[in-house]
């Protein structure tokens, strides 16, 4: 998968269909919640298609549970197919995480031990589901409360070495890894330098609830301006990158997120075409002065 | 060194609140073990929640509260998506002796999930007056209705919908009775809608279900009605089905 610019998106929710579809806001881009549409019709599927219609969409799971240690869901997965198949989505991505064991689904993204048993089981199954799916799926990086024993690694280079072996692609969000250092105790700079920029697909931004000792990862509250500094560092880190602002409680009116996405825009545009300006041209290509020379690896851009 | 599949199997169990070993395995206990606890039991709430919001109502905080904590122990979530997490809630709530002798606890959570899947069920083609009115005469007793994917046929013994109805507009609800009714379930267009339906009817329906024709609808409803006029009621029904939009297909021969 090339890394693919599509630009400032949100999460779509059930808050927001009427007025996006009598709107048409300027956003390039909505996420969803796959497991939120495994439903044979309604209004969920109703409002998606017309949305789909005028927005590319992202498909974003919560229950692949890759790093479980059940077998993959295979009627799971057809279902994601079948949702993928339907709206040819932008992205499909999921956690790195494990959800569920023993036929159970906690519904909640639970750690992992980051060591090399744990890269070795979740490599083969994202082979499987990127086979099954036939394209790349983006894993995300998860918002941590716990340490296990077990690990014998940084999170970031568990992160990265999944992703190579595998070969697929990273959805960093930003505001999970501000909340992670918190709880653990890290240099949040140091994840950012070390996790793969050429695979880095997509962020998220997000609120969180901080308790002072702990934070926990709530998505009820605007993004905090120490996510938005670090928002700007992967912007000089990693170059355009599809951003969206991930919002599930307290929900704000949709001209308030509209704003919040718009301040992404700002603090990433003016960097992003600095990197542009400074791609140095060969001697070959001395009479395209005029034309606009997109920075290494974007390809498609959609604005408005 | 622990497997990972035993790693996973105590740390659910420490989410579901059983004694686990789990403090072994975690290098920072607190608050962390508790957050994921607390968000275990949170998550499964508000799904329900949000299922049964007039279940609750009925029973008040403190049963509700009691009731969905037992399921969540009971009815570990088994689907990947939250959306069937609740279920089994009426049929775990027939199975509780406490409820026994208060059949509108089940059948009120259960018209609460009932509305829940004509919410998401499937849509079709509808069928139009148009179907109908091109039939010869020869072809009326064969025909055979195809009804909608969303279509649900349910009795109460109770005044379970009665109160259901109170409990939602937040008004006083009535007393609860004793009373024997049947009612449909159905949604037209993307509302989702109900009405009660007379006994005839519901038999009308189900026949319908099972692929009964025209005839034989006429034929059964002779139970209520003389042979004479019961043709006109079937004919009445399919125009009330037609502009309740629960007809799908009008299938002739
Ligand atoms: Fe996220």
């Amino acid at each position: 998968m090339k890394k693919i610019f599509h630009g400032f998106g949100l999460g779509l929710r059930k808050d927001y269909y009427s007025e996006i579809l009598a709107t048409q806001p300027a956003v390039d881009w909505f996420e969803i919640i796959s497991e939120n549409y495994f439903v044979d019709g309604g209004k969920p599927l109703y409002f998606l298609d017309a949305i789909r219609e005028q927005y590319p969409i992202a498909m974003h799971g919560v229950s692949l549970s890759i790093g479980s240690t059940d077998p993959l869901n295979k009627h799971y997965l057809k279902n994601l197919k079948s949702l993928a198949d339907r709206i040819n989505p932008i992205f499909i991505s999921d956690h790195l995480c494990w959800t569920s064991v023993g036929g159970i689904n906690s519904h909640d993204l639970l750690p992992l031990p980051y060591n090399e048993a744990s890269i070795k089981h979740i490599v083969e199954r994202i082979n499987f589901v990127q086979d099954y799916l036939g394209r790349q799926i983006l894993l995300e990086n998860l918002s941590s409360y716990v340490s296990f024993a077990e690990s014998d690694m940084t999170e970031w280079d568990f992160v990265s070495d999944v992703v190579e072996r595998a070969d697929c692609m990273l959805l960093l969000d930003i505001n999970n890894i501000y909340v992670s250092a918190r709880n653990h105790h890290f240099d949040p700079l140091d994840y950012l330098k070390g996790v793969p920029a050429q695979r880095v697909m997509q962020h998220h931004l997000a609120g969180h609830s901080d308790y002072g000792d702990y934070i926990i990862d709530t998505h009820d509250a605007p993004v905090v301006d120490p996510v938005w500094q670090l928002y700007k560092v992967a912007a000089e880190l990693f170059g355009p990158v599809s951003t969206m602002i991930e919002r599930d409680d307290n929900m704000p009116t949709f001209s308030e997120l509209l704003a919040e996405l718009n301040y992404a825009r700002t603090l990433a545009e003016p960097i992003y075409s600095q990197q542009q300006a400074s791609v140095v041209l060969p001697v070959t290509s001395r009479y395209q002065f005029t034309s606009t020379i997109p920075s290494v690896g974007v390809q498609e851009q959609h604005y408005g | 060194m622990v497997e990972l599949a035993d790693l996973q199997k105590i740390f659910l169990g420490h989410l579901q609140g059983q004694s686990t070993p789990i403090t072994n395995y975690v290098t920072k206990e607190q608050p962390g073990l508790a957050i994921y606890a607390n968000a275990y039991q949170q998550r499964l709430t508000e799904a329900l929640d949000g299922d049964y919001p007039c279940l609750g109502l009925l029973l008040g905080d403190a049963q509700f509260n009691q009731l969905i904590s037992d399921y969540i122990v009971h009815h570990p979530s088994s689907d990947p998506s939250l959306r069937w997490f609740g279920q089994y809630l009426p049929a775990f709530i027939r199975e509780q002796v406490h409820y026994q002798s208060m059949p509108i606890v089940a059948e009120l959570a259960e018209w609460e999930w009932r509305l829940r899947l004509a919410f998401d069920a499937a849509g079709s083609e509808i069928a139009v007056i148009d179907h109908v009115q091109q039939l010869t005469a020869e072809q009326w007793p064969t025909l055979q209705l195809e009804l909608v994917p969303s279509l649900q046929i349910v009795s109460w013994q109770t005044n379970a919908v009665a109160v259901w109805q109170a409990l939602e507009q937040q008004q006083t609800p009535p007393a609860i009775v004793e009373e024997r009714t049947d009612w449909i379930i159905w949604r037209k267009g993307l509302v989702t809608n109900f009405r009660s339906v007379h006994k005839d009817e519901r038999v009308a329906l189900e026949l319908s279900l099972q692929g009964h024709n025209f005839a034989s609808l006429c034929e059964q409803l002779c139970q209520w009605h003389e042979p004479d006029v019961v043709a006109t009621r079937v004919v009445q029904l399919l125009q009330q089905w037609l502009n309740d939009e629960l007809i799908r297909k009008v299938i002739s021969h």
